[in-house]
């Protein structure tokens, strides 16, 4: 975060100069809130859509803004809210009974990453989908956000002690699924 | 299944979730030492802190890190351009329309008002005509032209006031007379 950036954005919204203000908020927030909405939607078009429609969202909203929570926390709510209304208006993508949505998982993981076929992080990846949604979300957060604990607690709006217990869950669950399918394997 | 499922994988319960806080950096040096203490002694949890270890290495090189694109920021300034632009054009069309709605009603006020006051001046003086015609008899009139005609004059305006006036409140109350006079 620019320090520097969030006094002057303070300092617009406290003078009523919502555009200027707007003007710096996007640059400052909008990759946060892309890889929030990413996470949440795995989907790299939808997530950019639902940052446009967030930053819409907090245009129309930004002078009713007073300041009691902080801007960013602010600012992440309405991303999440955003996120929430796209998963419910469309069907779920992936459902862990549902075989077909587990291969078009697949195909989303294959399209969104241009990289090499890797069986091992396909299967990685799976077991990932796999995972109880609000895991999923925040190991997906980890590893975007170069492993902040307090970054992940602060976009999906949760203490900090249970992120670090979400994810300790999620690796352990992969890791003794990655040791069973070694097993089996062997 | 569990870790325990395996004989011998399984971390020493009250290190496990602090081995992975240590391997994310998130320990005091002083929990770090601790740890890493028990770690170098312990062949369990030895092992799960490099199985840990290796998930963590693997989710970081296998997960996707998709980027915004370039032109996102102009896109959502686009957006808020359009949706500021349609919504002056909303306000202009509701203060035109409010505008409009004011003139109408302050050119509207005054044609009642003018029919109003002819309808009560033409009652009243049906009244005293007739009153007139009945026989009824002024006790304090003199039989002088000029005393009567003022008089009459005097009568008819108080009368014609005084219906004007009631009609108006009642069809508009005093309030929006007020109003609509200032």
């Amino acid at each position: 975060m620019d320090g520097s950036r969030t006094a002057a954005i303070d300092q617009h919204l406290a003078q009523g100069r919502h555009r200027r203000a707007f003007d710096l908020i996007v640059p400052e927030f909008q990759d946060r809130v892309f890889r929030l909405a990413y996470s949440m939607l795995r989907d790299r078009g939808a997530a950019e859509d639902a940052s446009q429609e967030t930053f819409v969202r907090v245009w129309k909203a930004l002078p009713k803004f007073d300041g009691r929570a902080a801007l960013g926390t602010w600012i992440y709510a309405i991303a999440r809210n955003t996120c929430l209304m796209e998963i419910r208006r469309r069907k779920p993508v992936v459902s862990m009974d549902d075989p077909d949505s587990a291969v078009a998982a697949a195909v989303e993981i294959a399209t969104a990453t241009p990289q090499a076929a890797d069986p091992e992080r396909d299967n990685l990846l799976r077991m990932v989908d796999r995972l109880p949604a609000n895991q999923q979300q925040a190991v997906r957060l980890f590893y975007l956000e170069d492993r902040s604990y307090e970054t992940v607690a602060e976009l999906m709006g949760m203490p900090l002690g249970t992120v670090k217990n979400l994810l300790h869950r999620a690796r352990k669950q992969l890791m003794q699924q990655a040791r069973s399918e070694e097993v089996m394997a062997a | 299944m569990n870790d325990y499922d395996y004989p011998g994988t399984g971390p020493c319960a009250d290190y496990e979730f602090e081995i992975a806080e240590w391997l994310d950096g998130e320990l005091s040096p002083e929990r770090a030492r601790i740890i890493s203490l028990h770690v170098a002694t312990c062949v369990r949890c030895r092992a799960w802190r490099e199985s840990y270890a290796a998930i963590d290495t693997r989710l970081a090189a296998s997960l996707p890190r998709p980027a915004l694109s370039a032109d996102f920021a102009a896109r959502v300034a686009g957006s808020v351009d359009s949706l500021s632009r349609l919504d002056s054009r909303v306000r202009e069309a509701i203060e035109h329309d409010y505008l409009q709605s004011l003139a109408r009603l302050r050119r509207g006020w005054r044609l009642p008002a003018v029919l109003n006051g002819l309808a009560a001046a033409a009652v009243a003086f049906c009244a005293l005509v007739l009153l007139r015609s009945l026989g009824v008899q002024w006790p304090t009139l003199e039989p002088v032209a000029a005393s009567h005609v003022v008089f009459f004059a005097s009568q008819g305006l108080a009368a014609i006031a005084l219906v004007a006036g009631l009609a108006w409140s009642r069809a508009n109350g005093a309030r929006g007379w007020f109003r609509s006079w200032r």
